[in-house]
């Protein structure tokens, strides 16, 4: 019996994930409210951190090649304590999607469509995301090359052209901040859009070549970073202090675009590019969690758990926070300690039980 | 919505794996009952077979005697066989040895004896079963019946009128060969031999339809085509339990990988050397009989892009074609959509001097822009579609009164706006620049129009979301829809947006071909050792 028999190559692997990752420079705008114009030295050392988490991710995958996150805490914790972690897993999964679909939904309504239903952009979105869904993991990785190109290329171009709104000098002062402020920055910027790779140990399995995991991740979150440090740097230099006004920097900095009358209001571009990270974000872990029910449930396939999925997380979301403010509020000092439990402790600890017990053992013990 | 859909689709598909079932096990009671064979007896043989043809008017049935006493007979439908022929090459030299009586004839006659010695035919055969000989009959061939004989001889003497080889009407070139596939399937299958000089070329044809009995063939090279495919297509063929085949279109519907798709997984051309580029680049060819389109799998979106001309012209130029196609597939599709939702949800993306002339435009119009575009494209369609049908010189009465007539008054009354006019003839001219992506692009374009009428840039953003998954969704024979960028295959990204350099073009852009590699080495043009250049200053 197996639920998904799609298989990906890993180049495809390498697209998919840097299309997910894509994501960070939209919620890096949690960031410059604490860092301020020092949130670029964060990016930078919460990228180094961040290999060595993947190194964890991609070892844990290679050790357990074959496994999907669900079947490694089988074999690692035993069936009975290994399901009450992917139960937990499940959940946090499904905390992400309802809080990245809010992310999305509020900057729609409060920046492009003022009188627009809050529901309308979240159904759709769920609806084409429980379409993608369906059609299995080829299908998604498919996508994820044109998007993560579409997306490179809008932030490139629009970072480009607010070359002459640039000021070297409001980087000054470097590294203001208190490093209490700036373990804080790191911290959420590890946990919310670097290190929810975590997701991709579902998908891990499914490539076509399990041994070799360790370039297309640490390619895929290279060139995410600096696809954030062009936005961040592009930010600070057009914004400066200004940054911490608005609960989104490129939004607003690329507002200020006006080439010769003719392009100007490129900021519908960002809402795009939003939409097209924010969707691959909720695909993987909508992915990760309907494939992960079918796994603990043993069903035959996980299609018919879409559906009921998709509608929880909408109702979900749609009574999630009063406002945009109270989810920027909880990013910066609820969701680091949640997610630090997730990303860190749990595949630390998976990894040093695998180290000892020295798996995996023979075959068959555990299948 | 999906899943009742998809629903529906197993019960469908269920209901018609019964139905196939009940068929395959009744026609093969049919065939063991039926079995006939020629007796031997002139009279009666032809009365079976006179029986089972009828009283057909077009029926011919020539008893003659030759070798003074042998009752012989040759059956024909008229029009089908060329008479010249027939009476040369048969009626001729077996009246002809009646008169001869030199002694150099044997004493007894029999059909092998005319097979191999009296007849000047080149394609002859021996047949005994009467289901056999009837249908050769009413293909065209020529039944020759002996008295005392089990066998007939079917003698192949075709001769029909046809259409000439004509330059195809749907795709003309301005470089390129100008001979187009005709009606007659062997004509086609010579043209295809034509540009492809190798035994490997395949030609294998089934016989299609209860009633209609059309031949269609599968072509394709051996060795560079995956017998999977052939096999494939062989087993979709054959799954085909219908009493029609008039046009390879009625293939295309029953052998798509998705037919409830609005994007054609198939391929079809009136080339010969654009069918011969696809068999060459390890496609397959189903000709059908009757028809000059010939149908190619499989078929990959970016192929809808491709003209044979870009392969004709230098590099550059046809890059650029290539890319405005793909602009133009945009345009078409989003034109409308796009502006409405500008006009309507995004004003503020407009540079200010347009908006106020397009506000100035839109000014006492009635209607909201996207029911202004909804009317404006159904008029459109509406034109196409008249314009098509009716005879060459109506057809432009009704463009002149639809373009100049109703359209120009239409803006003078201020019932559509001028720039609305614009935009949907943007989109018409655009729609024509990507022929075989025309049907799909106007379901597209109407949909995308409701949505961006109701949420603006996101419902178009949606929309296209939801296409491109699709698309990505999509196979043809086993091939992916979206080959060279999902999922990537960097060596076909060479032949997709842009054409480069034919020589660099080195290898075959499906994965699926046996010989991957077109060309070994660089094919770089260069000098050769002498330098031909003639020194400057001499």
């Amino acid at each position: 019996m197996k639920l998904e028999k799609g298989v990906i190559s890993n180049t495809q692997l390498m697209y998919f994930m840097l299309c997910f990752l894509q994501c960070m420079v939209m919620t890096v705008n949690f960031n410059y409210s604490i860092t301020e114009h020092d949130t670029w030295i964060a990016v930078l050392v919460a990228y180094a951190i961040t290999i060595l988490i993947v190194l964890v991710y991609t070892q844990i995958s290679q050790r357990l090649s074959g496994k999907n996150l669900v079947q490694i805490n089988d074999v690692v914790f035993g069936p009975y304590l290994g399901k009450v972690i992917s139960v937990l897993y499940i959940w946090f999964f499904l905390q992400l999607i309802i809080n990245y679909s809010y992310f999305f939904n509020s900057f729609w309504v409060n920046f492009i469509m003022p009188e627009t239903p809050h529901s309308v952009f979240i159904i759709l979105l769920f609806l084409i995301s429980m379409m993608a869904v369906r059609s299995g993991i080829e299908v998604i990785a498919r996508c994820s090359f044109i998007f993560s190109i579409i997306v490179a290329a809008m932030i490139v171009g629009v970072n480009a052209l607010k070359i002459k709104d640039m000021d070297i000098s409001n980087f000054m002062p470097i590294l203001s901040t208190s490093p209490k402020d700036f373990i804080q920055s790191v911290h959420v910027m590890l946990t919310i859009p670097f290190c929810d790779m975590v997701a991709f140990l579902m998908i891990f399995p499914y490539t076509s070549d399990n041994k070799k995991l360790r370039k297309p991740a640490l390619i895929a979150l290279t060139m995410s970073t600096l696809l954030l440090l062009v936005v961040v740097l592009g930010n600070i230099a057009v914004a400066g202090l200004r940054l911490t006004n608005s609960t989104s920097a490129s939004f607003a900095a690329t507002r200020e675009i006006d080439i010769a009358n003719v392009l100007t209001r490129l900021d519908v571009l960002i809402a795009i590019s939003l939409l097209i990270t924010v969707f691959m974000k909720i695909t993987v872990f909508f992915y990760a969690i309907v494939l992960g029910i079918a796994q603990i449930l043993k069903l035959r396939s996980y299609q018919p758990i879409v559906a009921p999925v998709g509608a929880l997380a909408v109702a979900v979301t749609l009574n999630l926070y009063p406002s945009a403010m109270e989810q920027a509020y909880a990013a910066r000092f609820v969701w680091p300690f949640n997610g630090t439990i997730f990303e860190f402790f749990l595949p630390i600890i998976t990894l040093i039980i695998i180290a000892i017990r020295k798996l995996p053992k023979k075959r068959g013990i555990y299948e | 919505m999906i899943m009742i859909s998809s629903i529906l689709k197993k019960v469908r598909f269920q209901k018609m794996m019964k139905q196939s079932e009940k068929q395959d096990s009744k026609n093969g009671k049919e065939d063991e009952q039926t079995e006939n064979v020629i007796k031997g007896n002139l009279e009666e043989d032809i009365g079976t077979l006179r029986s089972i043809l009828g009283d057909s008017s077009d029926l011919i049935i020539r008893k003659f005697i030759f070798g003074k006493h042998i009752e012989a007979a040759i059956i024909y439908i008229d029009g089908l066989i060329d008479k010249t022929l027939v009476n040369e090459n048969i009626m001729k030299p077996l009246m002809y040895i009646n008169n001869l009586e030199s002694g150099e004839l044997p004493k007894s006659i029999d059909i092998d004896y005319v097979k191999s010695e009296l007849l000047f035919v080149g394609s002859i055969d021996g047949k005994n079963s009467i289901n056999e000989i009837v249908f050769k009959i009413v293909s065209g061939d020529t039944i020759f019946l002996m008295d005392g004989e089990k066998e007939a001889l079917v003698i192949s003497l075709l001769g029909w009128k046809t259409r000439g080889i004509e330059e195809p009407k749907t795709e003309s070139v301005v470089r390129g060969p100008r001979e187009g596939f005709t009606e007659t399937m062997r004509f086609n299958t010579a043209m295809l031999r034509r540009k492809i000089k190798n035994p490997d070329l395949r030609f294998e044809t089934l016989t299609i339809g209860e009633r209609t009995k059309t031949d269609v063939c599968i072509a394709y090279i051996k060795g560079l085509t995956d017998p999977k495919l052939i096999e494939e297509i062989r087993q979709r063929l054959m799954r085909i339990k219908t009493d029609a085949i008039l046009e390879s279109g009625y293939i295309e519907q029953y052998i798509e990988d998705s037919p409830f798709s609005i994007f054609p997984t198939i391929a079809n051309s009136e080339k010969p050397d654009k069918v011969a580029a696809k068999m060459l680049e390890g496609r397959a060819a189903i000709l059908v009989d009757g028809t000059p389109f010939v149908l190619t799998v499989p078929m990959l979106f970016i192929e809808s892009f491709q003209s044979s001309e870009d392969y004709y012209s230098r590099p550059y130029f046809s890059s650029m074609i290539r890319i405005l196609r793909v602009i133009a597939f945009f345009l078409s599709i989003l034109a409308p959509a796009a502006y409405v939702a500008l006009s309507t949800f995004h004003q503020e993306l407009i540079p200010t001097p347009l908006l106020l002339s397009m506000a100035a435009a839109h000014e006492g119009v009635p209607f909201p822009s996207a029911v202004e575009a909804g009317v404006m494209l159904v008029f459109f369609e509406i034109l196409r579609e008249a314009g098509v049908r009716l005879p060459r010189p109506i057809g432009q009465a009704v463009s002149i009164v639809g373009a100049l007539v109703i359209g120009e008054s239409a803006v003078s009354a201020g019932i559509i706006g001028a720039p609305m006019v614009i935009v949907v003839a943007i989109t018409a001219v655009s729609s024509f620049a990507v022929p075989p992506q025309t049907d799909s692009g106007a379901i597209i374009r109407f949909v995308l129009l409701i949505l961006a009428g109701f949420m603006g840039g996101f419902g178009i953003a949606i929309g296209l979301f939801a296409l491109f998954i699709h698309m990505a969704k999509l196979r043809s024979f086993g091939t992916p829809y979206l080959l060279p960028l999902a999922p990537l295959d960097k060596s076909g990204l060479k032949d997709t947006l842009v054409r480069t350099s034919i020589w660099s073009l080195r290898k075959r852009p499906l994965g699926m071909s046996l010989d991957d590699i077109r060309q070994e080495g660089s094919l770089k043009p260069s000098l050769s050792k002498d330098d031909v250049n003639v020194p400057e200053g001499n």
